[in-house]
């Protein structure tokens, strides 16, 4: 293969990736910090999807479709962690549990609202640019940048506002963290709500790229968990760094040799991390949650 | 573990009984053929990974059954008999599919229309169906072992199945664009691989060189990688996907990899929309089974669309009407068969009547079907040349015979 | 004089109204009900499988629907042409199964919690993604499960075993088996060696008790187990497809186990009682059924922390008076035992 080719392959397999890497990231934050399993967040995720293009469709501005779901989505992780995850703090598969059911409610609306048929966003931007052989559409650089964006907003929010360093002291140590005067009960609401909207911008930023259907969810989910996994759970870097090391090695897999050995090189890879580096690529100072 | 006594079992009992109970009752399909109408019970893939091809299949049943119940109607004996249709949401799981089946069968309902998925008929057909006294329908490739056996007296596929329609499509796209390479690559479940199967065969057959074949999973709609393998292979003529939401995805992609030279091929289900959505690709080939509906100067189709109009209140579409249509003829046939055979009870009088050699050439508004004498369905098709998104020129396809089976 | 004293901690009478459920459940019910009865066994089974290893074990397994799987597909594609007995597939496929996890196993079962239950969910999604690319198991397109347990002949009366009432019968007497055995190996050293590996590892294993091979032997029998119930599913729905085990899949038996009450040995009887009868019996709601049942669910899984079963027992205790035989420690480090509660004295 020539090296335009390989490039090729590498960027269709970040651009891929970031998708994932944007679903990692917001479970990680739920996940990493309050060891709650959010089976749900690919629904949440098509609920902001279907709502950009509800919004999107009756204003005519991306953006300001964006912009509300984004409110609306932490608006409604800070009420579901309320109202019911809450509940769920001393038993973890509890929490496993309420979200199995709220995939079936969010699920149930989204079809009899929307249908089961296919949804496309005319995308903001659009347009492809070529670097020598490599085309990259317009959009797909949009979501990697986003992504990025994305990540390094939430570093700093986690590293230098007192509302993030308070979620990661909760989530090393709640006992410490109470006697410093940290609301505990109000970080994790917090941590909730931000992990949604990480869902819901996933989702606003996927609907340029991907036609909407109700399915979406599971199968965006299950890689989502392989990317936290690889990354390590509760680093948000580590998040996108799985997500993108993901996408690239099913780009390569389907490149060299077919869908099936992709799926293999996939677990392959997930095997190997966890043989040799069981806290994740990015091992964060916290280690391993459980 | 805890022992936990007499509450435990009890706590079971009354679940299973609640359960025994539960199937006494089923709100929809209550009142089994009342009033002399003839019930119609179908299983559809409402929710789950198959709804948008679910969505299409009810449509097809609800504008034939309006239609047939609010005109002339199905005449037996004199007198006019209703449809009455229930449709029933097997959840695109094969656990819910059989317990929906079972439910039909105790309700009485006679004329069923099975789900469209494989995964999902093949337990029904392989569970004690009593073949004496249902009638069923359905388009999924699993009937097709049982056509022809004593499982098959009162089963009827009412779709020309793959290895009879694809090799047409290949042919008629073959004629016209004369590639010398082709590529397939197709989803990974029981449709996509017998279609695979079939259009691999009859391109080789055809001595097209198959220079890439290879599976997706079915959810998968980031095709950016296949695409960067297909464009490489350089291949003339590329067969990718088999519905819309599958096909849509391939060619955006293809567009953005500037990989817009092949033909691209669409199998029958996939409508010229997915084309009009990405009109940078040049040239593409769609497979309607029977006529467009959107083409309007056909009386016998316009006929089927102020059908639809009635029940929808608006013009149906191509995209998704190849589906839809196999089951609005399907009942259309039923019933003119009840009317040959001058009853609704009677299976097997029914069964015959469907066939070649008592009904004739059914004549179809959207398709001309008929049934062989062991049910296969045989149709025409329609292929349509699709250049930068429109649609050029329809190309009416006779099937091949069947050799004797 | 010497009564029969049945009181609340009897099996015998636990036995007997499973048996006279079944019984009735063949007898009266119509072939819907017959059907759902032999789909809550099949999950009542699963769902044991995966209580021994997470429930006993302490290591949640998302490998159960793999090992099923096998077991299914042992059955489907060796008895294709009918040449080899089904008993004789079937045994073949529980060795498949507890080989493989005799292998993932001692890999696996040293690192705790999370990490296991993702090696175990990638077996999982492994093994399907094997089996659809095999051509003799058809593939994604399924099979065809043409095989025949048998008959019994007793006399004048006969029962098919492959019929609906027969794999009830032949599901309930799994079922039957399988928790009989439990509660006999709950007794042993092995078993209580397991469950004490489960709370505090560093003590038993000072005790001489060698934590990797206690917890392999569990998940060598809840990979038997799983592969049983696989060759009884298949054996139900008569037509098979990989993607009936896939990742779903786990999360519906998470569900059961649950929601039966973890750790508890009719927990999964239970628990797939009420989950497949809301997800097949409810159908109020119409087009909302769905959210209904999820709704459900949630309002169950929040009131009943402790599944059905740990409810009910908190319910009994409070009317016998009983204290509590343990506190619910409520520190998240001791999620497990929070959970298990009920399993820490017997």
């Amino acid at each position: 293969m020539s090296l335009d080719q390989v490039l090729t392959v590498i960027v269709n397999g970040l651009t891929t990736g970031s998708i994932y890497a944007l679903i990692g990231l917001g479970l990680t934050l739920i996940f990493g910090l309050l060891d709650i399993v959010n089976f749900a967040h690919g629904q949440l995720l098509l609920l902001a999807t279907y709502s950009t293009f509800a919004l999107y469709t009756a204003t005519g501005s991306y953006w300001l479709a964006v912009a509300c779901v984004a409110v609306a989505a932490t608006a409604i992780g800070a009420g579901l962690d309320v109202v019911l995850f809450a509940r769920a703090r001393a038993a973890p598969i509890t929490g496993l549990l309420i979200s199995v059911g709220l995939i079936a409610i969010v699920e149930n609306v989204l079809h009899e609202v929307w249908g089961p048929t296919p949804r496309d966003i005319p995308p903001p931007v659009s347009g492809v640019i070529e670097f020598g052989f490599v085309r990259l559409p317009a959009t797909r650089l949009f979501v990697m940048v986003a992504t990025i964006v994305i990540l390094i907003a939430i570093a700093l929010f986690l590293k230098r506002t007192k509302a993030g360093v308070a979620l990661r002291a909760a989530g090393e140590s709640p006992e410490a963290a109470s006697l410093m005067g940290v609301s505990v009960e109000r970080i994790r609401h917090l941590a909730f709500a931000v992990g949604t909207l990480l869902a819901a911008l996933a989702g606003a930023l996927i609907a340029m790229i991907l036609p909407v259907e109700p399915v979406l969810g599971d199968s965006l989910l299950v890689v989502g968990f392989i990317a936290l996994i690889v990354g390590g759970a509760g680093s948000p870097l580590g998040a996108v760094v799985g997500g993108l090391l993901i996408g690239v090695i099913e780009s390569i897999g389907i490149s060299l040799w077919s869908g099936t050995a992709a799926q293999v090189l996939t677990f392959g890879l997930l095997i190997v991390v966890f043989y040799f580096r069981p806290t994740g690529i990015v091992s964060t100072a916290q280690g391993s949650r459980l | 573990m805890k022992r936990t006594g007499p509450v435990v079992p009890t706590v079971v009992v009354a679940a299973m009984c609640s359960a025994l109970l539960g199937a006494c009752g089923d709100s929809d399909l209550a009142g089994a053929s009342g009033e002399g109408g003839v019930k119609l019970c179908a299983s559809v893939e409402q929710t789950g990974g198959a709804a948008s091809l679910g969505g299409w299949f009810e449509q097809g049943l609800e504008v034939a059954t309006q239609e047939i119940n609010s005109g002339d109607g199905l005449i037996v004996d004199g007198k006019k008999v209703p449809f009455e249709l229930a449709v029933a949401d097997n959840e695109s799981n094969p656990e819910t599919g059989l317990a929906v089946q079972k439910r039909f069968e105790q309700a009485g309902c006679k004329f069923i229309f099975a789900p469209a998925l494989a995964t999902l008929t093949g337990p029904i057909l392989q569970s004690t169906r009593n073949t004496d006294n249902t009638l069923m329908l359905t388009i999924a490739s699993s009937a097709v072992p049982h056509l022809g056996t004593d499982k098959g007296a009162n089963l009827f596929m009412p779709k020309l199945d793959f290895p009879y329609a694809l090799p047409t499509v290949v042919e008629a796209a073959a004629d016209k664009y004369a590639p010398k390479t082709a590529a397939v690559v197709m989803a990974q479940d029981a449709s996509g691989e017998a279609q695979q199967t079939a259009i691999v065969k009859a391109l080789e057959d055809r001595g097209i060189k198959v220079v890439y074949d290879d599976f997706f999973d079915p959810t998968t709609r980031d095709f950016a990688p296949y695409i960067d393998k297909i464009k490489r292979t350089d291949p003339d003529m590329v067969f990718a996907g088999y519905v819309d939401s599958m096909v849509s995805p391939i060619l955006k992609a293809a567009v953005e990899a500037g990989f817009t030279q092949p033909v691209f091929v669409g199998t029958s289900g996939v409508s010229s929309k997915a084309f009009a959505d990405n009109p940078g690709i040049l040239n593409g080939v769609v497979a309607l089974s029977g006529r467009a509906v959107d083409v309007t100067d056909d009386p016998d189709v316009q006929a089927y669309r102020d059908a639809f109009a009635e029940k929808y209140g608006s013009a149906p579409t191509e995209s998704g009407s190849s589906w839809g249509v196999l089951y609005y003829e399907s009942i259309r046939m039923l019933a003119k068969a009840m009317e040959i055979a001058g009853t609704t009870d009677d299976l097997t009088a029914i069964s015959k009547a469907m066939t070649t050699d008592e009904a004739g050439d059914y004549e179809g508004r959207t398709i001309d079907m008929t049934f062989d004498a062991k049910h296969h369905a045989f149709h025409s098709s329609q292929v349509g040349f699709v250049n930068a998104g429109q649609i050029s020129e329809y190309v009416l396809i006779e099937p091949k015979t069947r050799s004797s089976e | 004089m010497k009564r029969l004293a049945v009181h609340f901690s009897s099996p015998i009478v636990a036995w007997l109204t499973f048996a006279l459920a079944v019984a009735a459940f063949c007898t009266f019910g119509d072939s819907l009900a017959v059907y759902v009865a032999a789909l809550i066994l099949a999950w009542a089974l699963w769902g044991t499988s995966l209580n021994i290893i997470w429930g006993y074990a302490g290591a949640l397994s998302l490998a159960q629907m793999g090992f099923a799987a096998i077991g299914a597909f042992s059955v489907a594609v060796l008895c294709k042409d009918e040449q080899i007995n089904f008993w004789l597939a079937v045994l073949v496929g529980m060795v498949l199964a507890v080989a493989l996890s005799v292998v993932v196993g001692y890999v696996t079962l040293n690192l705790r919690g999370f990490a296991f239950a993702v090696m175990t969910l990638i077996t999982s999604l492994l093994i399907v993604v094997l089996l659809t690319s095999w051509e003799p198991a058809g593939r994604t397109t399924g099979m065809v499960v043409a095989a025949s347990p048998g008959e019994i002949i007793i006399g004048s009366w006969s029962l098919d075993l492959g019929s609906d009432q027969g794999l009830v019968i032949l599901l309930a007497v799994a079922n039957t088996v399988t928790l009989v055995l439990c509660g006999w190996l709950e007794r042993t050293r092995a078993g209580r060696f397991v469950v004490a590996l489960r709370e505090d590892e560093p003590l038993a294993a000072s005790l001489g008790v060698h934590p990797l091979k206690y917890r392999v032997l569990a998940f060598m029998l809840s990979a038997a187990v799983a592969s049983l119930a696989g060759s009884l599913y298949a054996l139900t729905l008569k037509f098979i497809t990989p993607s009936l085990f896939s990742f779903h899949a786990s999360v519906t038996l998470i569900a059961c186990v649950v929601l039966g009450g973890l750790g508890y040995r009719f927990g999964p009887l239970v628990g797939a009682a009420v989950y497949i009868g809301l997800t097949q019996w409810l159908h109020v709601g119409g087009d909302y059924s769905d959210a209904l049942s999820g709704a459900l669910l949630i309002v169950i899984v929040l009131f009943a922390q402790m599944g059905i079963l740990g409810l009910l027992k908190q319910g009994i205790d409070k009317l016998t008076g009983k204290q509590p035989a343990h506190r619910h420690d409520e520190s998240p480090t001791d999620e497990l035992e929070t959970q298990t509660g009920a399993m820490t004295h017997d």
